[in-house]
C-alpha cells in the first residue's frame, strides 16, 4: 500500500528548528513534540494526518476532522485515489474564518471499490475500504 | 523493603499503564461579557470529557472512548496518541456558576462569563 506523502504543516524555518533537537533522540519526536503542536497551529494544518489500519476483511483509514459537519467533507474516487476535501467556515462573534483542507491517499490494490464506505462521528472520519474476495485470508484444509 | 520477599504490589500510580497526553489545538476569543474557549479534540463525546476549575487554573481533560477496534492492525500511523490534556491560567476572573461547556463534531466550546467587577460598565450622564 502507497501513500502519499504527508507534508507536515510546518514552515521550512520550523522544521529546521524541529531538526535541531533531532540528535536529541526519540525523545523529541514528531508526533506530540510540543514545537509540532505549536506551530502546526500556527502555519495552518490544511492536510490533515491520516492513520491506516487492515483486518481480515477491510482497510480503515482515519483523519481528524474537528469541527466539521457530515456536509462539510467531500470524499472522492478516482483511480484508486480517495481525495479528502473540506471547505468549512467558523463564525465567532468577531470574525469568520475560512478553512479548507485536502488530502489524498491512494487505495491498496484489492478493494471493492464500489463498497467503500465512511463514517464521520467526533470529528474523526473512518473510511472503511473492503478488500475483495480474493484478497481475505482464507484457511485451506489439508487433505 | 525485606529482602527476602518479592514486591508483587503494583507500584502505585499509573507506570504500567502510562497515559500519553496530547496538548490540543485551541483559541480563546473575547468579548464584552465573555471569554469563549474553543478546544479541538477529535474523538471526544461528552461522556469523555472532564472540565474542573480549581482557584485560578481550568483544566480540560479529553479522554477518547472510541479505542482500536480489536483485529485492526496498524499499517501506518501519523496521528498522536493519547487523551487531551490543556490547563489554562485564567488571569481574569470569570463567574464560574455560569461556565457553559457543549461539545460537537469533536470541538469543546467553553463560554466563561467575566466576573461582574470586570465586565466593562456603561455609566448614564445624569
Amino acid at each position: 500500500m502507497k501513500l502519499i506523502r504527508y507534508e507536515y504543516p510546518q514552515s521550512p524555518t520550523v522544521s529546521a528548528f524541529n531538526r535541531l533537537f533531532d540528535p536529541v533522540g526519540s525523545t523529541m519526536d514528531r508526533f506530540g513534540s510540543i514545537f509540532d503542536d505549536f506551530f502546526a497551529n500556527a502555519v495552518g494544518a490544511n492536510q490533515p494526518a491520516a492513520d491506516l489500519y487492515e483486518d481480515a476483511q477491510n482497510y480503515y483509514a482515519r483523519f481528524e476532522l474537528p469541527g466539521l459537519k457530515k456536509d462539510e467533507v467531500d470524499l472522492e474516487l478516482e483511480n484508486s485515489v480517495l481525495t479528502i476535501r473540506s471547505a468549512a467556515k467558523q463564525e465567532s462573534d468577531q470574525s469568520t474564518v475560512h478553512s479548507s483542507c485536502q488530502r489524498s491517499i491512494s487505495v491498496p490494490d484489492g478493494v471493492d471499490l464500489d463498497q467503500v464506505s465512511a463514517q464521520l462521528e467526533d470529528g474523526v472520519l473512518t473510511v472503511t475500504m473492503p478488500k475483495a474476495e480474493a484478497r481475505k485470508p482464507r484457511q485451506i484444509a489439508v487433505k | 523493603m525485606n529482602s527476602t520477599q518479592l514486591e508483587t504490589r503494583k507500584p502505585t500510580g499509573n507506570t504500567t499503564q502510562q497515559r500519553t497526553w496530547r496538548r490540543p489545538v485551541y483559541e480563546v476569543n473575547e468579548n464584552a461579557e465573555a471569554f469563549n474557549v474553543r478546544v479541538l479534540m477529535p474523538g471526544v463525546k461528552r461522556e469523555g470529557l472532564d472540565i474542573s476549575i480549581e482557584e485560578e487554573t481550568l483544566s480540560i481533560v479529553g479522554t477518547r472512548l472510541a479505542t482500536l477496534p480489536e483485529g485492526w492492525r496498524p499499517l501506518r500511523r501519523e496521528l498522536p496518541e493519547g487523551d487531551y490534556r490543556l490547563n489554562l491560567r485564567l488571569n481574569v476572573p470569570v463567574n464560574q456558576d455560569e461556565i457553559q461547556a457543549r461539545v460537537e463534531h469533536g470541538v469543546l466550546d467553553l463560554t466563561m462569563p467575566k466576573a461582574d467587577e470586570v465586565k466593562p460598565r456603561k455609566i448614564k450622564v445624569q
